[in-house]
């Protein structure tokens, strides 16, 4: 992780205070494991290699995301967005559709740069940290491929038994110079290499963000016609404020995507 | 009378007694000038908050875990739950007899990013390739694709320049490959044909080069900047104008405009011009380093100048240094300032340059998108009304001054909280979504869901979205009815604010309203600490100096009725009471003391006229603030005299008590055989 990326991470960490942290603390793995496999390294990579390939699309991904969220106060908001990605060259876009206020703002990444777009003013910002996206606290890494076996680094962490199911428990830690949302992540995975719950946390070990993954969609990639595991519904929870999102993942389209599209003057002519 | 006689007498015949009147005539000499001061700066602090924003009083909510603060600490802005309903208990604080006004508001930080130079300087060209096709337009974008050219040879020129400091970078032979495809011709010749694609190349892989930008922080007052201007009789338009009734925008603090948006190079020979002020030259190794940092700053402000600008700026420089010269020495040359040329050229910048300049990034009447990085909120485009600052409350380096205001809608929207109309369309978009507040509960371990979807085939083209517009106004109804955290209580001329306290809890508990009063003093946090400093150290000091005073004095009394035992012996014995030579005796004190604290206060208060009388400069901007203003004048009441007066006679008083008692407590025989001896 950059130091660039690293700093509002930390400044965020810093400002977090969470219950959840007493009750799932970061701490290094095998003290708590009831069960640890005692998985080697190896197969501890291997086995996240495998859930990423379960979730990466080979053909080009555009789908439609609807956000709902419930601030700490009772607040509601609605987002609906946009998104189109390119696995193989890690090109990445949003465009904000709903609702009429944020309509036409985006994110574009392409290689390591992100920029925001505001198309009130018709500004572009190039983005030093890995923002929030559409006033919500799902983030960039929500909507892209996944990527656990190249960025982090696997502990095991044993097994957890909850209704006769037997999940498993991985401790991972951000890879030295590798971009990632959260630096350390814990997953709880079940038999068929579904995960059910993650938790990201700061470099502290204070807890940022609890998702649950209620739910996969089961598409068929046209290009490798194998069966790809993508996120059906999740729902996140900030640690900080207790704010929570239902995150929708709709009308999945695999097809090419005109190279145009992961360009700012795309994104552009969308806002008339 | 007689007894008062007899104490005259007394201390006249007694010259050591005189030590404990001069003590107390230089006790009264200290603490009477230190009492006027610091009341003068309790009262600076007191206007300086409540002309500024505080209002003699503040209203918020009860139920809020913390209390409102005017400018927002480390931890972000004070947690409050908003009033159920400001327009009521707008109209109930001001039924209040003596409320002249009530302004909503609520403190915040927000960021505005601002990327690196090239950042800005592509954004321009891409901001040209937008306009419509035209002779005129593509003779500009000519130009300005020149200009841009020449920019990329100079970080070319220190992209080597870096690659000699880090050789071995992983990162650099890539960068170096990329920055020679761009200043090569063939880029140059695509750039002609296709603009955005190049633009895209450009911004893509070299403006990071430059830098990654920064993020600044402006400290705001969510308000209505137009009530706000009206009730604080400190505000100062500086530029640009105040928002129309029921816009939105942004004011900027004028020192949140100087530090935050103007040229570096520009500012810092402010910071010289300061520096000489009080007395600095270019002997001095601070100002020396200045002068090398605006010389080592060229190419990047160089590199900010559009063709156009760039050549104005020569022909002006030309014109002031007398010979002709390339644009770089030429700047070079009137930058190296040194005494002798400083004021002269600081007044040609000024004059002559700063036309030429983008001397400020953003101007009023132009858009500034904030954003609240601790929070998940959207951006929130605000237009730059104008500038602003707090009259006589320090200059462009001033804290207070580098508070913003921005409209109430703004201020919510930086704070998460929505709009009405937000809200709406937010309840029916998750009704249109098919979702519901159930659904966000908290799931323990559970196996997902796995449901079989078909990918859907290409649709049609993503959809054109309308652009909204940067919000201009808004309706006073939204304004004022929506959320409000707190309110600043600006009373009518000669009305006292613990009166007011009184009535308004009064009407508070009658009905029944959630509501809470904090003064001025709780809302400036640390400014009104200051206060509360400077009066505990006076505390401190006058009360080391009451028992350094009572102590002497009580040993010189003490010894000095030792020393008349035999004359209290023979007074006793020709018939007076002891009660008569008690009362004496403290007579003597209370003389000592009242004419030794009279004495010491007058003094006291002709040194300060005469030193201070006539006003203290204050060059420092915080202290400006803490002080009321740039000059400090000492207010002298008849009032301090009194207390200090009235003080040291109580302390002579007290240190007499002992030596009178004892005094007069010596039996007549005792006495005179004590004489005897």
């Amino acid at each position: 992780m950059k130091p660039s990326a690293r700093l509002p991470v930390l400044l965020v960490a810093l400002l977090v205070q969470v219950p959840v942290l007493a009750a799932e603390p970061a701490k290094a793995p095998a003290a708590d494991s009831k069960a640890a496999t005692g998985a080697s390294r190896e197969e501890l990579v291997a086995y996240l290699a495998r859930i990423d390939k379960r979730m990466t699309f080979t053909s080009d991904y555009k789908g439609t995301v609807r956000i709902m969220g419930l601030s700490k106060q009772n607040s509601e908001t609605a987002v609906e967005i946009h998104v189109y990605r390119r696995d193989k060259t890690r090109d990445l876009l949003f465009m904000t559709t709903k609702p009429k206020y944020m309509a036409g703002s985006g994110y574009l990444r392409v290689g390591n740069n992100l920029w925001e777009y505001e198309p009130t003013v018709g500004q572009w910002t190039r983005s030093t940290m890995r923002a929030n996206i559409s006033g919500t606290f799902t983030c960039e890494a929500d909507f892209e491929r996944s990527r656990l076996a190249e960025a982090y680094e696997p502990k095991d962490e044993g097994t957890e038994v909850v209704d006769g199911v037997t999940y498993r428990k991985l401790f991972l830690t951000g890879k030295p110079g590798t971009e990632v949302s959260f630096p350390l992540l814990r997953l709880w995975v079940d038999p068929d290499l579904n995960i059910v719950k993650r938790i990201g946390y700061a470099p502290s070990g204070k807890p940022l963000r609890t998702d649950i993954v209620r739910g996969y969609q089961r598409i068929k990639d046209p290009l490798t016609n194998e069966f790809v595991y993508h996120y059906k519904e999740v729902m996140e929870e900030e640690a900080e404020e207790g704010s929570r999102v239902l995150v929708r993942y709709d009308e999945v389209v695999l097809a090419p995507l005109d190279p145009s599209i992961f360009t700012k003057s795309w994104l552009e002519s969308r806002s008339r | 009378m007689t007894l008062l006689l007899l104490t005259l007498q007394g201390v006249l015949a007694r010259r050591r007694s005189w030590w404990v009147g001069l003590l107390a005539a230089g006790a009264a000499a200290l603490l009477t000038p230190s009492l006027a001061l610091v009341e003068t700066i309790h009262d600076g602090t007191r206007r300086s908050l409540i002309e500024s924003g505080a209002g003699h009083l503040q209203v918020y909510h009860s139920g809020s875990p913390e209390t409102p603060v005017l400018l927002t600490g480390p931890g972000g802005a004070p947690e409050l739950v908003p009033f159920e309903d400001f327009p009521a208990t707008e109209a109930l604080v001001r039924s209040v007899e003596g409320v002249q006004d009530v302004v909503p508001m609520e403190a915040g930080t927000a960021s505005v990013f601002r990327g690196n130079y090239l950042d800005e300087k592509l954004a321009a060209v891409r901001a040209v390739t937008r306009e419509p096709a035209s002779e005129a337009r593509d003779a500009r974008l000519g130009r300005l694709a020149e200009d841009l050219r020449r920019t990329l040879e100079r970080v070319a020129h220190d992209e080597r320049q870096r690659e000699q400091a880090f050789a071995g970078d992983v990162g650099l032979p890539e960068d170096r490959r990329t920055l020679e495809a761009v200043t090569a011709d063939a880029f140059w010749v695509r750039f002609r044909t296709n603009p955005e694609a190049a633009l895209e190349y450009l911004e893509e892989r070299v403006a990071k080069l430059a830098g990654e930008g920064e993020s600044l922080s402006l400290d705001y007052l969510g308000t209505d900047p137009v009530q706000f201007a009206r009730a604080f009789p400190r505000f100062e338009l500086l530029s640009g104008e105040l928002p129309p009734p029921g816009s939105r925008g942004i004011l900027l603090g004028q020192a949140a405009y100087e530090q935050n948006f103007k040229l570096p190079i520009a500012l810092r020979l402010d910071e010289l011009r300061r520096e000489r002020e009080h007395g600095g030259s270019f002997a001095d190794e601070r100002l020396k380093t200045q002068v090398e940092r605006n010389l080592a700053e060229l190419p990047d402000l160089l590199s900010r100048l559009d063709v156009e600008r760039a050549s104005a700026l020569r022909a002006t420089l030309v014109r002031v240094l007398g010979h002709e010269g390339e644009l770089e020495p030429l700047l070079r040359e009137f930058l190296s300032v040194e005494d002798g040329t400083f004021d002269t050229r600081y007044r040609l910048f000024y004059d002559e340059l700063a036309p030429h300049l983008p001397l400020y990034r953003v101007r009023p009447g132009e858009t500034l998108t904030l954003r609240n990085r601790l929070l998940s909120a959207a951006n929130v485009p605000v237009r730059v009304w104008g500038t602003f600052r707090f009259r006589g409350l320090g200059g462009d380096t001033s804290q207070v001054n580098s508070t913003c205001l921005v409209d109430l809608v703004s201020a919510r929207l930086l704070a998460g909280r929505q709009t009405r109309e937000q809200q709406e369309e937010a309840r029916a978009l998750v009704a249109a979504f098919g979702m519901s507040k159930e659904q966000l509960s908290a799931d323990t371990l559970g196996r997902p869901m796995i449901v079989d979807v078909e990918p859907q085939a290409p649709g049609a083209e993503a959809p054109v979205l309308e652009r909204s517009e940067v919000a201009g106004s808004v309706s006073d109804e939204e304004l004022r009815a929506g959320s409000v955290l707190h309110a600043a209580i600006v009373l009518r001329p000669g009305t006292s604010a613990e009166d007011v306290t009184v009535r308004l809890q009064r009407l508070v508990a009658e009905r029944k309203q959630p509501l809470a009063i904090v003064s001025w003093e709780e809302v400036g946090g640390l400014f009104s600490g200051v206060v509360g400093i400077s009066q505990l150290v006076l505390g401190v000091f006058a009360a080391l100096l009451a028992f350094f005073v009572l102590l002497v004095a009580t040993g010189t009394l003490l010894l000095l009725a030792k020393e008349r035992v035999g004359e209290v012996g023979t007074l006793r014995a020709m018939g007076m009471q002891r009660r008569e030579v008690f009362s004496s005796l403290l007579l003597e004190g209370l003389v000592l003391g009242g004419v030794g604290g009279l004495l010491g206060s007058g003094l006291g208060a002709a040194l300060l006229l005469g030193l201070a009388g006539g006003g203290i400069p204050v060059s420092d901007d915080m202290l400006q603030f803490a002080l009321g203003g740039a000059v400090l004048v000492p207010q002298l009441a008849v009032g301090h005299i009194l207390w200090v007066v009235a003080g040291v006679l109580g302390v002579v008083m007290v240190a007499s008590l002992v030596p009178a008692w004892r005094g007069s407590s010596v039996p007549p025989v005792v006495a005179m055989r004590r004489r005897e001896d």
